[in-house]
């Protein structure tokens, strides 16, 4: 045993008494909390917690964006966003907004959320308010005033939030024995909608690259980068430093606030996409498929069609093309494989040989396609994922071709 | 059975090779009745089946109906799972939320499990869902296990790093958990057991959260100390059962000796061919036989030899298996159920079918060489006989000095207790692991401990790992502590063997742990799998994948490697004048260097193959003792080095002028030139005699007389040298001693303990032995030996002394091919000579 606390010493010599008393001294220097962020210390029965609380005026801008921005944006944009329960119908205006830092990155028991932001809009303002626990003990006040805070709103709004930071919070509950809070639905985690539009489009659709690359946000020096901010925590808890802290304050900020600002331009493009560059409108054109919002589908996929990008516009005209034969608008889907008969894909002819096949049953278009199509592989100029399953393929539908023209055998090698 | 065995004493020699002979007479069936509280499904269950139970049947589930902790040690085959599929089936039959959790020490024999608790519980027509939940079980069916199943069976690392730390996802789980049945207990000894009952003081715990309480079923094969374990184990107060009432059939357990067949080196008939004509024997006779082998090599070789002779003697050699690990799952199940019906005639294992695989009941085993134990070798007994029929155990000693020992006193065998299972949960470092997890998944409210951790929680107090506050402690680290934490010693890690596919591509034929895998799968290694041959192409070490394919050859390859270690910061150091003690942090590397390719049947060696792997690392604590050449000195005076010149072999001169001249005539040690008329001597850095020429019967002076083996030495520096490596050769003994000692001293396993020796050891330019936790990280069991260390070499003389053997054996000092006739002796001077520069009594501890 005493070897073994002689190595623990040693191994943790970093946070070792002495380095604490080091630190500690270092601490000393260091002003109280409620010197560096304006707030308030409220004690209750299950402990005490740092209250925060910052009004913002509609207009105020955030890079690009005005916070009022989002509520003139159409409810009905967010329907393909919302995953599991819609009811009550999501509002913006009664949705808490919410963020929370934690003591670590896993979804384990010991992880704790020791800053929990919620912002909503109120008054005419859009408020936001900040819970903060200063010790593990004290986590029975953060949990009661978020409760508190959650019960008045309908809904939440989050980055990331369904996946981490809600059944993180939820956990909380759990193991303070208490009921998890309400507002849990219907939830808009922006992470999603932010993904479709993005996805491919920005180097990274990480909260902190929307803002730097789509909001046109910047951040002071006080900002705390995330990876930093458990052991900034753990620092203040065991040895008193408040300077880091209180960047941590103003980094959960910045995050809701960036949340305000990036829900309004996810809005503002869903109800009106425009630049089609700029936007991975395919992926939206599917997210709205999905949803069944097919004439907002077909309207992604004809901007992404127009869009300067030569890939993109071929994605865009294919998935145009499968959308309209799905709903059975066959003459208009044909007619997009038509144009696209002499580009670099073999798929138009695959779904014009299955058109003439099956529906218009003219086996000799159909069979001229299929050889056209077999020629152009056998030259190379056309591309596809798999050539020899799609050869295999073809040659299949050649011989039933055939077989129903009654032409004698024909053997492709 | 007994006919047979009349037969089979009868032909050829072999009654003159038996040693012993003894019979367990056939037992009958021992029922009783059907518990009163066993809820009516069940009983109806029973009598449509016409079951009745057996008495330790019944009286285990009694016991466990009553609310007791039950832990059931009954032979193999005897219906252990009965005695708690029940009590579990029939607490849900009352309380429907009621759940079970189920836990094997490995993944494949849960999914046998899974089975027979599936098909009950739909013959009960209950709406129960029964899973495993594992490493292989998808992450998208994770969510609804933890929802859904009422019965999950696992093991012991899923509920250790994935369950308990994510407990709020099993809060409905663990607030209903009524039974935590332990099946195979007694494979949870040594620090892996210590750690497992930590594991389950950490379920209590959240288990007590949630409001349950659940009760503990363990099983065990035989161990000398079932109870003692299980209630270590579990931390509960247990109720025994271990009278079986199952039958058991007659039973034959013969001990034989393969026949000398060179007196003039002492030489046995090889193992592997002993066997092969014994295995013959009785498939020849349509007997259904295992066979348990010592090594994967001899399990391959054996399948080899057998489906050869099987086709000679028109029979299907496809009825003769393999079976050990590193073959794929699904052809483990195929082989599992061919021996059930019957169409597997003879399965070649190694112990990976010791474990509680149903294979049904064979009439046959052999034992090709003593398991190592007393209890495993009982196990492994236990695999044959069905229920009410006649079966015979034959125990085949190879030459080594073990077995020699064993197959020449049996009654050592038949007379001692099995082995007892050892654990120690308050062992601080695996204690300190667990602490840091417990406190990660609930702060401790008030006086609430986990062992015996008092200075533990200070030391992560004032590590800052921990924080108190409001009566409560608190874990306060960013990490996920269950992540660093592995219950095992051996890395799970696998590697994968693939062989080309034949449509393109590749298609996995085995798999094999990483820590084996240097020396099985390195390129050129002949890799054998069901007695085909394989080459290695290829092993990709990062990707964990080797690429082989079929070949036929008539050689195999012998992988051999070096072990160093490093001493990277000293903790204590007990300097006597003659003999330094010290306890530290050490560095173990090994490394597979080279290979050799060696004929099949003559053993000729044909060449040599070079291997290039990385080195294995590990980082562990030690305890060593170093001997000052003032030590040897004084024991060279008493001659005790002292060897009869030998011949090095015709090549010698040549070899010895070579030597010389590369090395510029000087000595390499200290620098110093030949002097007129003095040449300096060559050394071989591999003593001459462990190549074991024979003049006139082999040339392997050659190998010895390589000039990689050799070194120029001045007089002076050879003595010395000569001197170390003497007194090595009288260090690796006792810390062979040193190993089957220490588990009684330090309540672990022989496994979790690691020995090597120096003839001068890098940092203390000493003859040094290595007592190394062979855990990564250490786990302090070394470094409690300089507390030992008086009562370790006393006991050490004692056990040397009563061995009855002459020259050293496995039993003591440890065997070698060329056995030294002096080896005991030397060991005990050294152990005289160390207790002398010890003194008496204890050694004063310096302050912590």
């Amino acid at each position: 045993m005493d070897s073994l606390l002689a190595k623990l010493r040693q191994i943790w010599g970093g946070h070792s008494a002495q380095g604490a008393s080091l630190a500690g001294a270092e601490a000393r220097r260091e002003p109280p909390l409620e010197e560096l962020v304006e707030g308030e210390w409220v004690s209750l029965p299950e402990g005490r917690c740092f209250f925060v609380e910052k009004t913002f005026a509609l207009d105020q801008a955030h890079g690009a964006h005005r916070l009022g921005d989002l509520l003139a944006v159409p409810r009905e944009v967010w329907e393909p966003f919302l995953l599991g329960q819609r009811e009550p119908p999501f509002d913006p205006r009664a949705a808490a907004f919410f963020d929370v830092e934690t003591t670590g990155l896993s979804r384990g028991a010991g992880t704790y959320c020791f800053l929990v932001g919620i912002g909503r809009f109120e008054g005419g303002a859009f408020r936001l308010r900040q819970y903060f626990m200063p010790d593990f003990s004290e986590e029975g006040a953060l949990l009661e005033l978020a409760a508190r805070d959650f019960a008045t709103c309908e809904g939440l709004v989050s980055f990331n939030g369904r996946q981490f930071d809600w059944p993180l919070l939820e956990m909380r509950y759990t193991l303070g024995r208490r009921p998890p809070p309400h507002a849990g639905e219907p939830h808009l985690d922006l992470l999603l909608p932010a993904r479709r539009l993005w996805r491919g489009k920005l180097p990274s659709c990480a909260l902190s690259a929307l803002e730097r690359d789509v909001l046109g946000v910047g951040r002071t020096e006080e900002d705390v980068p995330g990876y930093l901010i458990p052991d900034v925590y753990l620092d203040y808890v065991l040895q008193g430093r408040t300077r880091p802290m209180a960047g941590v304050f103003y980094h959960n900020a910045m995050d809701l606030l960036s949340m305000v600002a990036l829900a309004a331009r996810i809005g503002q493009v869903v109800a009106q996409p425009t630049e089609p560059d700029a936007y991975n409108l395919v992926s939206l054109g599917r997210a709205y498929a999905c949803q069944g919002h097919y004439e907002r589908a077909l309207e992604a996929f004809r901007r992404a069609a127009g869009s300067a990008n030569r890939h993109e516009a071929a994605q865009g005209r294919r998935e145009l093309a499968l959308l309209l034969k799905r709903l059975g608008r066959l003459d208009e889907a044909m007619a997009i494989w038509w144009a696209e008969l002499e580009g670099g894909d073999v798929h138009p002819y695959i779904e014009l040989a299955k058109q003439f096949e099956h529906r218009l049953k003219d086996f000799a278009s159909a069979r001229q396609l299929v050889l056209r199509a077999i020629e152009r592989l056998e030259w190379g100029d056309i591309a596809c994922a798999d050539p020899d399953q799609v050869r295999q393929d073809l040659s299949h539908r050649l011989a039933r071709l055939e077989r129903r023209l009654g032409i004698g055998a024909f053997h492709i090698k | 059975m007994s006919e047979v065995l009349g037969a089979w004493q009868a032909s050829e020699d072999w009654a003159a090779h038996i040693t012993a002979w003894r019979i367990l007479p056939p037992k009958s069936p021992l029922t009783a009745e059907v518990p009163e509280a066993l809820h009516p499904r069940l009983k109806g269950w029973l009598a449509e089946r016409g079951l009745r139970l057996y008495s330790h049947q019944a009286e285990a589930v009694e016991k466990a109906l009553a609310g007791e902790h039950v832990v059931i040690v009954t032979p193999a085959a005897s219906g252990k799972t009965l005695c708690y599929n029940l009590p579990v089936l029939d607490r849900f039959l009352r309380a429907p939320q009621s759940r079970a959790l189920y836990l094997f020490p490995t993944k494949a024999l849960a999914h046998d499990q899974l089975h027979t608790l599936r098909q009950m519980v739909e013959d009960l027509a209950l709406r129960c869902a029964v899973a495993a939940y594992d490493g292989d079980t998808p992450q998208s069916h994770r969510a609804r296990l933890r929802q859904n199943a009422q019965i999950i069976l696992t093991n012991p690392d899923m509920l250790h790093a994935g369950i308990l730390p994510m407990h709020t996802q099993w809060r409905e789980f663990l607030a209903h958990l009524d039974y935590i049945v332990v099946d195979e207990m007694h494979t949870y000894r040594g620090i892996f057991g210590s750690h497992v009952a930590n594991v389950f003081r950490r379920l209590r715990r959240l288990c007590a959260f949630y409001g349950s309480q659940p009760r503990f079923i363990c099983s065990s094969a035989t161990i000398g100390n079932p109870l003692d374990l299980a209630e270590r184990l579990t931390g509960q107060r247990m109720a025994l059962v271990d009278r079986s009432g199952a039958p058991a059939g007659w039973k034959a357990i013969v001990f034989y000796n393969p026949p000398i067949v060179d007196a003039r080196l002492g030489l046995r008939r090889p193992l592997v061919e002993e066997v092969r004509r014994q295995a013959n024997w009785f498939l020849a006779r349509d007997l259904q036989t295992v066979i348990f082998c010592p090594s994967r090599r001899i399990v391959e070789q054996l399948v080899t030899y057998l489906r050869q002779d099987a086709l000679e003697a028109g029979r299907d050699p496809s009825a003769i298996r393999g079976y050990r690990s590193g073959y794929l799952p699904q052809e483990r199940r195929a082989i599992e159920e061919g021996l059930r019906e019957g169409s597997v005639r003879a399965v070649v294992a190694t112990n990976a079918l010791e474990l509680g695989v149903d294979i049904g009941g064979l009439a046959v085993c052999l034992l090709a060489g003593y398991p190592g134990s007393i209890a495993s070798t009982w196990q492994r007994i236990g695999r044959v006989g069905r229920a009410q029929e006649a079966s015979a155990a034959l125990l085949i000693a190879s030459s080594s000095p073990l077995d020699q020992y064993i197959v020449s006193h049996p009654d050592y065998f038949f007379a001692q207790a099995p082995e007892r299972a050892l654990i120690n949960p308050d062992n601080p470092y695996v204690l300190l692991s667990h602490l840091r997890c417990a406190l990660y998944e609930l702060p401790f409210e008030g006086e609430e401990s986990l062992g015996q951790d008092q200075a533990l929680r200070e030391a992560l107090l004032e590590s800052g790992q921990a924080r108190g506050g409001r009566g409560r402690l608190f874990w306060a680290g960013t990490g996920y502590p269950s992540s660093e934490i592995s219950l095992r010693t051996a890395s799970p890690d696998q590697v994968s063997i693939v062989v080309p596919g034949e449509e393109g591509g590749f298609q996995p034929i085995g798999q094999m742990d990483r820590d084996s895998a240097p020396y099985w799968l390195h390129e050129g290694a002949i890799y054998l799998h069901e007695g085909e041959q394989y080459l290695v192409e290829r092993f990709d070490w990062e990707a964990g994948v080797a690429y082989v394919r079929p070949v036929e050859v008539d050689y195999f390859t012998e992988a051999s490697g070096t072990t160093r270690i490093d001493i990277e910061a000293i903790r204590q150091t007990y300097e006597r004048p003659l003999a330094t003690l010290a306890v530290g942090d050490v560095r173990l590397r090994t490394r597979v260097t080279g290979y050799r390719r060696l004929q099949w049947e003559t053993l000729q060696h044909l060449g040599w193959g070079e291997v290039n792997l990385p080195e294995r690392e590990m980082l562990t604590e030690a305890c060593w003792v170093a001997l000052a050449d003032a030590l040897l000195e004084a024991l060279s005076e008493e001659g005790l080095w002292e060897e009869a010149p030998e011949s090095r072999g015709p090549d010698w001169p040549t070899q010895r002028d070579r030597a010389r001249a590369r090395d510029g005539y000087r000595c390499v040690r200290c620098g110093a030139e030949e002097r007129p008329g003095r040449q300096h001597d060559v050394h071989h850095i591999i003593p001459f005699r462990e190549f074991g020429w024979v003049p006139g019967e082999n040339d392997r002076y050659r190998e010895a007389n390589r000039l990689t083996n050799l070194i120029t030495l001045c007089p002076q520096c050879h003595r010395l040298v000569e001197r170390q490596v003497a007194a090595q050769g009288a260090l690796s003994g006792l810390g062979r001693v040193f190993r089957h000692l220490m588990p009684l001293f330090l309540l672990c396993d022989a496994e979790d303990m690691g020995v090597h020796t120096e003839a001068q050891a890098p940092q203390t330019g000493q003859a040094t032995l290595f007592v190394y936790d062979n855990v990564p990280g250490g786990v302090g069991l070394s470094a409690q030996l300089p507390n030992l260390f008086e009562p370790l070499l006393e006991r050490s003389a004692e056990l040397i002394r009563a061995c009855p053997c002459e020259a050293g054996c496995p039993s003591c000092i440890g065997a070698s091919i060329r056995p030294d006739p002096r080896a005991k002796e030397r060991v005990l001077a050294l152990i005289a000579a160390l207790q002398r520069a010890w003194g008496r009594g204890a050694i004063a501890l310096p302050p912590a």
